[in-house]
């Protein structure tokens, strides 16, 4: 959808084949214009800030002036930076102004030459070694290798903020203002581009009309215009005083000639007279009278020629200050153009050329202003700098700037928001001071801007790690717009999550294993990654009072070891063995008394396999030996007083049979062990006892 | 008339015979050397064996099985008639001229030692 006025066409026409317009540049032309465009767009932007990184060599000037020149305020702010900048120069009652290079320059000339020459100076310093990469949309410096995207970068983002939260234009004053610059431009378009004979280009009139509405814009739109037009129409005032000066002093040069030739006729006249009229004495008297009068001729001639030379060197002086005069003013003029063309006023470049040309209608076109800046865009635009490239190059930023808008404003029909936010974005870089530019309309902005401000909020959401927040946004922005792609963002969330969510388990771990230290990292680690994360409260807590838990369960295995309760112990042993994961020693004394559970369930399943059998004795003679091991073992306790109600008498044997033993009397042991084994033959305990004994006897027999 | 002389005569051959009987067997105790020799009292000894140290019995029973065999002698396990089984020392220089065997009858003539041991003095088939 185009967007453009109908009545804004008008530059093109400016541009037409003929001997006035400027000549169309190229393809590569338009996309190096606009990339040129960007970069000093950037470049300008970076120059307010005095400790910038594209700063790798040390520039000269004041910077936040040369910005002001640069890259003017908008006109709702109402800087007349440049008339301030400017009008030293241009003033056309200050006449005695020579070319800067003149040592004779009064001091204002200086300072404002000066102002004009840094401004070129920082942005040509700054651009000349930049280099834009189209494909990954950054700005390279091929001298210190720094690279900048141009889309994320604070200064570039805070400008495109601005121009979205302005207001528009008042559409009426908007629409005048348009009109205005546009009957300008209508009126130094030449009448008849393709005709013969009659006139082609604009009349005098024609330029003093121009001329009178461009001086009226800074008063009547002032708000808008911040006095650009004016420092136009100064140069102008300048240019007109220039012209005025050399006519005037060609006259006097004319005047001196004609006094020269008059001077000459009469040294002529007055020296032929007193040379032809000869003595008529004779001898040496008439000798004598003829040499003073070649005396007196040659002094007459001699101060005709004096006269003569005397008007000579004042003609060729006065030549010379018309010239330097003209020179002054071109060069001016040039600066200026080229400052507009810096600062991306493109209107006011396509004015002042065409009024530079009824300065210089000569085909003098070439810009002879050998600064820095015309020497980048002279490198960058390859091509070498004149007026008409100037033009040239005008135009098809207007054109781009207009493309611009228009496809953004399609991508912004078709809820397209995201393409459109770049898009709107590069046109800002080149057309921030265009009327087309300011004039996209405030609901459009707003979408823009709403996306924006979304996309802002997601990722800070992201960046400050509160990823329900940036998933939230995220989700809105694919509503609004349909080009969004939320998979970086959608990424960013889950690997975090993702991270955090691993930490936790490793904390879990660690807390299990009872490793606090490694369960405090790891759960710092994952409060890091998503401080928000929902399990992370939870998770410490559990965590937390695993920690504590497992203190009371440490605390009870020590106390339930000391009473040797095994059967306690066995009912905990999970609990106890992730509460000891860490405690070698305690894992020792746990493992024991694992390993006396067993011994005590595995006599005990064995006793109850005789007792099934009918063999009460041999059980009882099983589970006693570990009883009197581990008599606190409340099972074993009931299991060895039900084997005894069942082996009474066996049972009384063996433990008369101890007792004699234990007394030393051997033989009598011996007797009951061997009662006892009647009892219960399948004792093996018994029938050892009973041998060792026996070898006891025998032993004491030798003895 | 007679069938009451057919009773006198039975009561005597009766009380004969029984008399007889009461001869035979009463015939092996007295013509038994050892029947005047002390017994032991098993379960009194498996009480208290040291009060019976310093005494000599005599002791019947069957070789249950030997229980430890030294070069000072040997310990069997016997099985008395009265069903217990006590453990008899068989020194080495009383080592009998016949095989000792697993459920051999055999006849003891044992003294109590101090420590309540039973120590064989004599050793005999049954």
């Amino acid at each position: 959808m185009k967007t453009t006025p109908k009545h804004l066409s008008i530059e093109t026409k400016l541009l037409r084949p003929s001997k006035f317009a400027p000549t169309r540049i190229g393809c590569f032309g338009k996309i190096a214009i606009h990339y040129l465009l960007t970069a000093v767009a950037f470049v300008v932007s970076h120059a307010q800030i005095p400790s910038s990184a594209l700063e790798d060599s040390p520039i000269s000037g004041n910077l936040n002036q040369a910005a002001k020149i640069a890259l003017p305020d908008s006109p709702s702010i109402g800087t007349n930076s440049q008339s301030v900048n400017f009008s030293p120069t241009i003033n056309p009652g200050n006449t005695s102004l020579t070319p800067p290079a003149a040592p004779s320059a009064g001091p204002a000339a200086i300072s404002g030459a000066a102002a004009g020459s840094s401004t070129e100076q920082v942005v040509a310093d700054k651009t000349k070694d930049l280099e834009f990469d189209p494909a990954n949309e950054t700005l390279i410096n091929t001298k210190s290798g720094a690279i900048w995207n141009i889309r994320d970068n604070s200064i570039i983002d805070a400008r495109y903020d601005r121009y979205l939260n302005q207001d528009a234009f008042a559409q009426k004053k908007q629409e005048e203002y348009l009109k205005k610059l546009n009957e300008i431009l209508q009126i130094l378009v030449p009448k008849n581009p393709y005709g013969t004979g009659t006139v082609s280009g604009p009349t005098r009139e024609d330029y003093a009309k121009a001329y009178e509405l461009l001086r009226g814009l800074s008063s009547d739109y002032a708000d808008y215009d911040g006095g650009v037009a004016a420092t136009l129409a100064n140069q102008i005032d300048a240019l007109n005083a220039a012209m005025v000066d050399r006519k005037r002093l060609y006259a006097e040069v004319d005047m001196l000639e004609k006094e020269i030739q008059r001077l000459k006729w009469n040294m002529d006249v007055a020296v032929k007279r007193r040379l032809d009229s000869m003595s008529e004495r004779r001898g040496i008297d008439a000798a004598q009278e003829n040499a003073g009068r070649a005396a007196y001729a040659m002094q007459i001639g001699s101060n005709y020629a004096r006269d003569i030379a005397k008007c000579q060197a004042l003609q060729a002086a006065k030549t010379a200050q018309a010239e330097a005069k003209m020179l002054l003013a071109k060069t001016e003029f040039q600066t200026l153009l080229i400052q507009h063309f810096a600062a991306r006023r493109f209107q006011q470049v396509l004015i002042g050329g065409a009024f530079y040309r009824t300065g210089f209608n000569d085909g003098e076109m070439a810009i002879k202003a050998d600064s820095k800046l015309t020497q980048v865009f002279s490198e960058k635009l390859g091509i070498p700098l004149t007026v008409t490239t100037l033009e040239a190059a005008t135009v098809e930023a207007i054109e781009e700037v207009r493309k611009g808008l228009g496809a953004a404003t399609n991508m912004l029909i078709s809820k397209r928001t995201s393409g459109a936010e770049k898009r709107l974005m590069e046109t800002l870089m080149v057309g921030e001071n265009l009327p087309e530019m300011l004039s996209f309309p405030i609901e459009r902005r707003n979408e823009v801007l709403a996306f924006r401000q979304l996309r802002r909020e997601a990722a800070k959401a992201v960046e400050v790690k509160d990823f329900t927040r940036a998933e939230e946004k995220n989700t809105e922005l694919v509503k609004i717009a349909s080009d969004y792609d939320p998979a970086p963002i959608k990424a960013a969330i889950a690997a975090a999550r993702s991270e955090s969510n691993l930490h936790l388990a490793k904390g879990r771990n660690a807390a299990t294993a009872g490793d606090k230290a490694t369960m405090e990292n790891e759960v710092k680690l994952a409060a890091t990654i998503w401080p928000q994360n929902p399990a992370l409260e939870s998770g410490a807590s559990t965590m937390l009072n695993q920690f504590d838990q497992q203190g009371k369960a440490i605390n009870e295995l020590d106390a339930l070891l000391e009473k040797n309760d095994l059967r306690s112990i066995e009912a905990k042993r999970e609990v106890f063995a992730a509460a000891v994961a860490n405690d070698p020693e305690r894992q020792q004394h746990l493992r024991a008394a694992m390993e006396q559970i067993v011994e005590i369930e595995r006599a005990l399943e064995r006793a109850h396999e005789y007792g099934e059998k009918e063999s009460p004795a041999q059980a009882w003679q099983i589970v006693e030996p570990v009883s009197r091991k581990y008599p606190a073992d409340s099972k074993l306790t009931r299991a060895i007083s039900g084997y005894s109600m069942r082996a009474p008498d066996y049972v009384k044997k063996v433990m008369a049979a101890r007792e004699a033993e234990a007394k030393g009397v051997t033989a009598q042991a011996v007797g009951l062990y061997l009662a006892a084994a009647q009892l219960n033959p399948a004792s093996e305990e018994i029938r050892q006892k009973i041998v060792t004994l026996a070898e006891n006897q025998l032993a004491n027999l030798e003895n | 008339m007679a069938r009451r002389r057919n009773s006198r005569l039975s009561i005597g051959l009766v009380i004969a015979s029984a008399l007889f009987l009461v001869g035979v067997a009463l015939a092996p105790a007295f013509l038994d050397r050892n029947h005047a020799k002390p017994r032991l009292d098993t379960e009194g000894y498996l009480e208290d064996s040291t009060s019976f140290s310093g005494n000599r019995y005599f002791i019947q029973g069957s070789i249950a099985e030997r229980l430890a065999r030294t070069k000072a002698g040997a310990v069997y396990a016997v099985t008395t008639k009265q069903g217990a089984q006590l453990s008899i020392v068989i020194p080495s220089g009383l080592t009998p001229g016949f095989n000792i065997e697993k459920g051999q009858n055999l006849a003891f003539d044992i003294r109590v030692a101090d420590d309540g041991s039973i120590i064989t003095t004599e050793i005999a088939k049954q």
